[in-house]
């Protein structure tokens, strides 16, 4: 709490005119408290994502059935039963898996299609991190050279700061991309591989229904295509 | 605060103190009903399907499980939630978490800055919001069937244009009979939250009540003495 006093100033509609026949020094009190909005604690509770991860919540049965609920009064149960849900809830992004459109694609390609997707979402995160805190870093010597208000060796301090979140940055955009890359040139390999023994397995299934000339040359078409598909370029993520 | 606490005929208390008594209460209260008919009491098929029909993004006070949580997995949550509930009906006690929670605060009228002018609804959780839709739903069904021809507030298919309607074409039909007739009109939400509501809660018997009672030939007396002199189960501590 703090407490001033201020002098009354005759301010009226037309601007500032003095006192007329008091001319005391009458003042004024004024008292605040001053609180900082962070350190009040939150009031509302923070809700749950409205996703249940079915395998926490399959767990969680088991203990309630095989712990004696009976005996607990309501109050306990009810609590005991919202607190062990709101563990069970996921984001969504945690909870659900999305199967991939290509009917074709293995178990084993598609975490690894999903392996290189992460890595692309971090290489976009650590690059916009990047862009970022180079706008701060440039914004923050912009205003110590315009103001002139801050002492030499907190700059000095501040850009030693930003040129290690820089480097670490670096460091991560360049391992971001590296496993990016080489998950993306797996992927191409894995996604060949399917599609080589889905040809394989398609030609084994319509073999007995083509005639010999018809089989001839379907078989050198697809010797063709799994040479071209084995010897083709590699390393370019799909 | 005054003017809430008067609102909600509350008082002033702790919530550990709160939910002693609350516990210490419920025990000591004798038990209402020792058995019970298998179609008393709801089916988990009824709360899945009262959970499927919760809204989504209702506010819901304290809780923290969404009501989108309840909307999107009912089969699961209602396996879960399944035996309190029953506790509920079986035991007559209801968690103290359910009996309510955050007071929002909703200007009504006048001035922004008078606290008379503000009203306060209870933000109960979605769990207990859904087991009193049950419970209304199964208390319904048998009003339905109990109710006098003339009362239509809260039943299905019956509108208030219906009701007003009806005294209209009444007084026309007596009106031209040459009778006189008269309408008394009882506001039942104000008689319950300035009447009913303290004398459930047993928070006090005030002047109202006793000129009540005494138009009943009656004394005021305290809810337990009440019911045993009229007759009645003791409801006091199951509406508190």
């Amino acid at each position: 709490m703090a407490a001033v006093e201020l002098p009354v100033m005759g301010w009226h509609r037309h601007g500032y005119h003095p006192p007329q026949g008091d001319c005391r020094p009458a003042r004024v009190s004024l008292e605040w408290h001053a609180e900082a909005r962070s350190s009040r604690p939150s009031r509302r509770p923070q809700k749950c994502p409205a996703q249940l991860c079915t395998q926490a919540l399959s767990s969680l049965k088991h203990t309630w059935v095989s712990s004696p609920w009976m005996g607990l009064d309501v109050h306990t149960h009810y609590h005991s039963l919202q607190q062990d849900l709101a563990t069970c809830t996921r984001h969504a992004s945690h909870s659900f898996t999305r199967p991939p459109r290509k009917q074709t694609m293995s178990e084993d390609t598609w975490t690894l299609v999903r392996t290189k997707r992460r890595w692309r979402r971090n290489l976009a995160a650590c690059q916009q991190l990047q862009r970022k805190t180079l706008l701060q870093a440039f914004l923050l010597t912009w205003r110590q050279t315009c103001f002139k208000t801050a002492v030499v060796d907190d700059s000095l301090s501040c850009r030693i700061e930003f040129d290690i979140i820089l480097k670490k940055l670096d460091v991560d955009i360049a391992t971001a991309l590296h496993q990016f890359r080489s998950h993306g040139r797996q992927v191409t390999q894995a996604l060949r591989h399917d599609d080589a023994r889905f040809y394989a397995s398609l030609a084994q299934e319509s073999y007995q229904w083509l005639s010999h000339n018809t089989l001839v040359s379907s078989g050198k078409c697809f010797e063709e295509i799994c040479r071209d598909s084995d010897n083709g370029e590699s390393g370019m993520p799909l | 605060m005054p003017h809430f606490c008067q609102l909600e005929v509350g008082k002033v208390t702790t919530p550990s103190k709160l939910l002693a008594d609350c516990h210490s209460r419920q025990s000591q209260t004798a038990i209402q009903q020792r058995t019970f008919d298998i179609v008393d009491l709801p089916s988990i098929r009824q709360l899945e399907d009262v959970l499927r029909q919760t809204p989504a993004g209702k506010a819901t006070g304290y809780d923290v499980l969404p009501s989108l949580l309840f909307r999107q997995y009912p089969c699961e949550l209602a396996e879960m939630f399944l035996p309190p509930m029953l506790k509920m009906y079986v035991w007559q006690h209801k968690p103290i978490a359910g009996k309510g929670g955050q007071l929002a605060v909703i200007h009504k009228k006048g001035s922004l800055f008078a606290a008379q002018n503000y009203r306060g609804i209870m933000l109960l959780p979605t769990f207990t919001k859904r087991v009193h839709a049950l419970l209304r739903t199964q208390i319904m069904d048998l009003l339905h069937r109990q109710r006098p021809p003339g009362q239509l507030g809260g039943f299905a298919h019956q509108q208030v244009m219906y009701g007003s309607q009806s005294l209209q074409v009444f007084g026309r039909i007596m009106d031209g009979q040459n009778i006189t007739t008269g309408i008394l009109s009882l506001d039942l939400t104000t008689a319950f939250h300035g009447l009913v509501r303290e004398w459930t809660s047993g928070i006090h018997v005030d002047e109202d009540l006793e000129e009540v009672l005494a138009a009943m030939d009656q004394e005021a007396l305290p809810i337990a003495d009440m019911c045993a002199r009229l007759h009645l189960p003791c409801l006091g501590p199951q509406l508190s």
